[in-house]
């Protein structure tokens, strides 16, 4: 996938935001096909913000009854994260981890990477388990 | 299902997995499990998962027998990848092995649980209400009517309201039962009155409630007046509860709305239910053997407050 887009929207946005797991390896230089977008958000203040970046792209968000577009959906599952598709790929967006890792310890960590567009990103090379 | 606990042989496999995946530790990854799960089995993951997180899900079992660290889904959402949790025995998963295996008497997780929960026909039971039937059963001459006075009508744990032939349930016939959110007019402090919508059936969420009352807008729009001004997702702080608000225009008598509300699909639902046997022998045949009954009284009674914590 090309997360390009995606991610552009987001800066656009003023998210906040640490791209993890394939997408950051590649972003990073690693020779990997990212199959799909982990980002992990800082929720202070963004919540808006990241479902308005998303609805720009027609965003669907994965709940039991089927994808929905993000702007019909109620309540989102912010205590952990929830999985969303975009006409650019697939996003899982992760608020924590059942280490209790957040947005604040991966940007502690993450490095910038520069779009062609010149925004610039912070990401965060970790790999998931197989 | 087990004589012991009223468990399934699913349920107990998966417990099984679990007890020795964890070995001492309080939690492992749920993949983990599964994979042992399959290893013994056969059952794969695709087929286990859910069935594991509902043993700890508390809007599907009264009576946790795991726990789960990560997302293990709500009513409106799907869980996480069996990777990205974790999982662990309750005291009461433990205590129901221990039945199995023939180390403690009875535990009839069974008769609580029910199995309405994955598509069997016994509803499940109040915990505090069941544990007070079996022991009158055990102490006392009560007769079966008091006995199911005592156990009361089945009680699902999203507390919807339930209705239908629970004479013929009672007595171990087939019966059809009618299970409804709670649905309470509120007025409104500002410009608006609204309905509030709870306790959901199970397998109902909020999610697909406010798109099936949208529906019924567009419906009614050319129809007949459709009073409802907007539906809305509220969070009640304190208790992390969601539920929807459904707001009404301007001098609306709230009662007709509520009864279409009630006829929308997923805010009332029927099932079709059976016991066993008729309720008051089940009440009996969990106070039969009285050695120990107290004591496993109490393991049930720790379920429950488990499940609440």
């Amino acid at each position: 996938m090309d997360a390009t887009p995606i991610l552009e929207s987001l800066t656009r946005h003023e998210c906040r935001f640490v791209v993890v797991g394939s997408t950051a390896r590649s972003l990073l230089g690693d020779p990997v096909v990212p199959r799909d977008l982990d980002l992990v958000v800082d929720r202070v203040g963004a919540d808006q913000n990241l479902i308005d970046a998303l609805a720009e792209m027609e965003a669907l968000i994965r709940r039991r009854v089927g994808w929905r577009p993000i702007r019909e959906c109620g309540r989102l599952p912010w205590e952990w994260g929830w999985q969303g598709r975009t006409r650019y790929g697939d996003i899982d967006v992760i608020t924590q981890f059942i280490d209790g890792a957040t947005f604040v310890d991966h940007d502690a960590v993450a490095e910038p990477v520069r779009l062609a567009s010149g925004a610039e990103v912070r990401c965060h090379a970790t790999q998931h388990l197989p | 299902m087990s004589a012991a606990t009223g468990l399934g042989l699913v349920d107990i496999a998966i417990l099984e997995a679990c007890e020795a995946s964890t070995d001492g530790h309080p939690l492992v990854l749920t993949r983990t499990v599964l994979g042992l799960l399959h290893d013994r089995t056969g059952i794969g993951p695709r087929v286990a998962t859910e069935p594991l997180y509902d043993l700890a899900r508390p809007w599907v079992a009264h009576l946790p027998l795991l726990t789960v660290h990560g997302n293990y889904g709500s009513q409106d959402d799907p869980p996480a990848n069996p990777k990205y949790t974790e999982c662990g025995m309750t005291p009461l998963g433990t205590a129901a092995l221990a039945a199995e295996r023939g180390e403690m008497g009875m535990l009839p997780i069974g008769l609580i649980n029910g199995t309405t929960s994955v598509g069997g026909t016994q509803p499940p039971f109040d915990p505090t209400r069941a544990i007070a039937a079996i022991r009158q059963a055990a102490t006392t001459s009560a007769s079966d009517a008091d006995l199911v006075a005592t156990i009361g009508r089945p009680a699902f744990p999203t507390g919807c309201e339930v209705d239908g032939d629970l004479a013929g349930l009672a007595a171990g016939h087939a019966a059809q039962l009618t299970l409804t959110a709670r649905l309470d007019s509120v007025r409104g402090s500002s410009r608006y009155d609204h309905i509030e919508i709870r306790n959901l059936p199970p397998d109902s969420g909020n999610e697909e409630i406010a798109e099936r009352i949208a529906d019924n807008s567009r419906r009614h729009v050319h129809q007949e007046r459709w009073p409802v001004h907007d539906i809305e997702h509220r969070v009640v702080s304190r208790g992390g509860e969601d539920y929807l608000a459904v707001i009404l225009d301007l001098e609306t008598d709230p009662e007709p709305v509520m009864a279409l509300l009630r006829s929308i699909w997923a805010i009332r639902r029927t099932v079709s239910a059976q016991l066993p046997a008729p309720l008051a022998q089940l009440i009996r045949a969990a106070a039969a053997d009285t050695d120990g009954l107290e004591t496993r009284l109490d393991i049930l009674a720790t379920g429950i407050r488990s499940a609440t914590e």
